[in-house]
C-alpha cells in the first residue's frame, strides 16, 4: 500500500493538468476562444511528437499581430508544424530546436529533405542551423535553390563555422547585411 | 508578469525537452492492475499498513532524486547545440525613416508584441533598437506609424504566411 501510495503522489506530482499543459496564457491573450482551442491543439501534438513548440506559438502570435482572421491563423500555425515536422524527419532525432526551426524553413525555401540530410551529414563543427539559414537567406535573395546550396555545402565540407557561413551571405548577397 | 518571462525560447525549449517525458503516462504493469480489480471486485477493506520503514524510504527518495539529476544532467548535454551554454549577444536594430511617431519592433523574440521594444529616435532619422538575442534564426518587422515595414538591410523571410513583410536576422554563436 505504502509503495502504491509512493507512485500515486510521484504521478501527481510529475504529470501537470492536462489543460495546464496545452495552455499558453500568451494565447489566451491574443486569440479568440476557437482559434486558441485549434492552435493549443496542434501545440500539444507538436509537443507529444517532440517538436520544437515556440515555433509554432510565435506564428499564432505574428497573426494575431498583424490582424489576421482565425482560420488564417490555424491553417499558418499547422503549416509550420508540418515543416517542424519534415525537417525533424530530415534531421533526425538528436536535432537540437534551432537547427529544426532553420531546416524547416531552408525547406520550404526549397532544399529537399535529401539535401538537409546532406547538410546534416557533413555538420559542420557549430550544427547545421547557421549553415541552413544562410542557405534559406541566399535563396530568399534570388539565387538559386541549387546555387545557394553548393555554395553552403561547399563550406561545409570545408568544416566552416558559423561566422563564415554568415560572411559568406554577405559575399554573395552584397546588397543585403544584417543589422 | 508570467512566470516564465525571463525565459527566452530557447532556455523554454530546453526545459520542455526535459519535461516531455516526465508527463508521458505510466503504464502499470498487469500484475497492479489485477490486484487493484481483484481488490475492488471484493470490496476488501484496507490491507494492513506495512511497518514503516525509514531507511527504505529515504533510499527510495535518494533514488528518485537521482533519476531526476541524471536525466537534467543528459537532458542538457543533448539538448542540440550549445542551447544552454550560449548567452545572448546584443543585436542592434536600426532603421532609417522620416517618421516623427513611432516606430516599434515586432518578432519571435518578444512575442510579436507592438508596445515591446520601441525604437528610439535619433540623429538624421536613424531609429534604434537593442535586444539580446540567443543564437538562433528570428523572424521580424518593424511597425513605422502603424503600417508594416521590411527591414532594408536584412534577408527577406520566405514563410511570410499572413501578406505582410517580413525580415530575418540569424545570431550566431560567438
Amino acid at each position: 500500500m505504502l509503495r502504491m501510495t509512493a507512485l500515486l503522489l510521484c504521478l501527481a506530482l510529475l504529470r501537470p493538468p492536462a489543460d495546464a499543459a496545452a495552455q499558453d496564457p500568451r494565447l489566451a491573450a491574443r486569440l479568440d476562444s476557437l482559434t486558441r482551442v485549434q492552435v493549443e491543439a496542434l501545440v500539444t501534438s507538436a509537443r507529444g511528437e517532440r517538436l520544437p513548440t515556440e515555433p509554432l506559438v510565435q506564428k499564432a502570435l505574428e497573426g494575431a499581430s498583424k490582424g489576421a482572421p482565425g482560420p488564417h491563423i490555424v491553417t499558418a500555425v499547422k503549416s509550420t508544424f508540418a515543416d517542424l515536422r519534415r525537417a525533424r524527419q530530415a534531421l533526425g532525432q538528436s536535432a537540437g530546436p534551432d537547427e529544426i526551426v532553420a531546416a524547416a524553413a531552408a525547406l520550404r525555401a526549397g532544399a529537399s529533405t535529401t539535401m538537409v540530410a546532406e547538410i546534416r551529414r557533413v555538420a559542420p563543427r557549430g550544427g547545421v542551423a547557421v549553415p541552413l539559414a544562410v542557405f534559406t537567406d541566399l535563396v530568399a535573395g534570388g539565387m538559386a535553390v541549387d546555387a545557394a546550396w553548393r555554395s553552403v555545402s561547399e563550406l561545409a565540407e570545408r568544416g566552416g563555422d558559423d561566422q563564415a557561413f554568415l560572411d559568406l551571405r554577405d559575399r554573395l548577397r552584397p546588397a543585403v547585411g544584417s543589422p | 508578469m508570467r512566470p516564465d518571462d525571463d525565459l527566452d525560447s530557447g532556455d523554454r525549449e530546453f526545459l520542455e525537452r526535459i519535461a516531455a517525458p516526465l508527463r508521458e503516462p505510466v503504464a502499470l504493469s498487469d500484475r497492479v492492475e489485477r490486484k487493484v480489480l481483484a481488490r475492488l471486485r471484493t470490496g476488501a477493506g484496507p490491507v494492513p499498513r506495512a511497518p514503516y520503514r525509514p531507511l527504505i524510504a529515504a533510499a527510495a527518495a535518494a533514488g528518485i532524486a537521482a533519476v531526476f539529476a541524471i536525466g537534467v544532467l543528459v537532458g542538457r548535454r543533448t539538448a542540440g547545440p550549445a542551447v544552454a551554454e550560449r548567452g545572448p549577444r546584443t543585436i542592434e536594430f536600426v532603421l532609417r525613416t522620416t517618421a516623427d511617431s513611432a516606430v516599434t519592433l515586432v518578432g519571435d523574440f518578444n512575442d510579436w508584441d507592438p508596445h515591446a521594444t520601441p525604437l528610439h529616435p535619433g540623429a538624421g532619422g536613424v531609429w534604434t533598437a537593442t535586444v539580446p538575442l540567443h543564437p538562433g534564426r528570428y523572424r521580424y518587422t518593424f511597425i513605422v506609424d502603424g503600417s508594416w515595414r521590411r527591414d532594408p538591410a536584412a534577408p527577406r523571410a520566405l514563410e511570410d504566411d499572413f501578406g505582410t513583410p517580413t525580415s530575418v536576422i540569424t545570431v550566431a554563436q560567438r
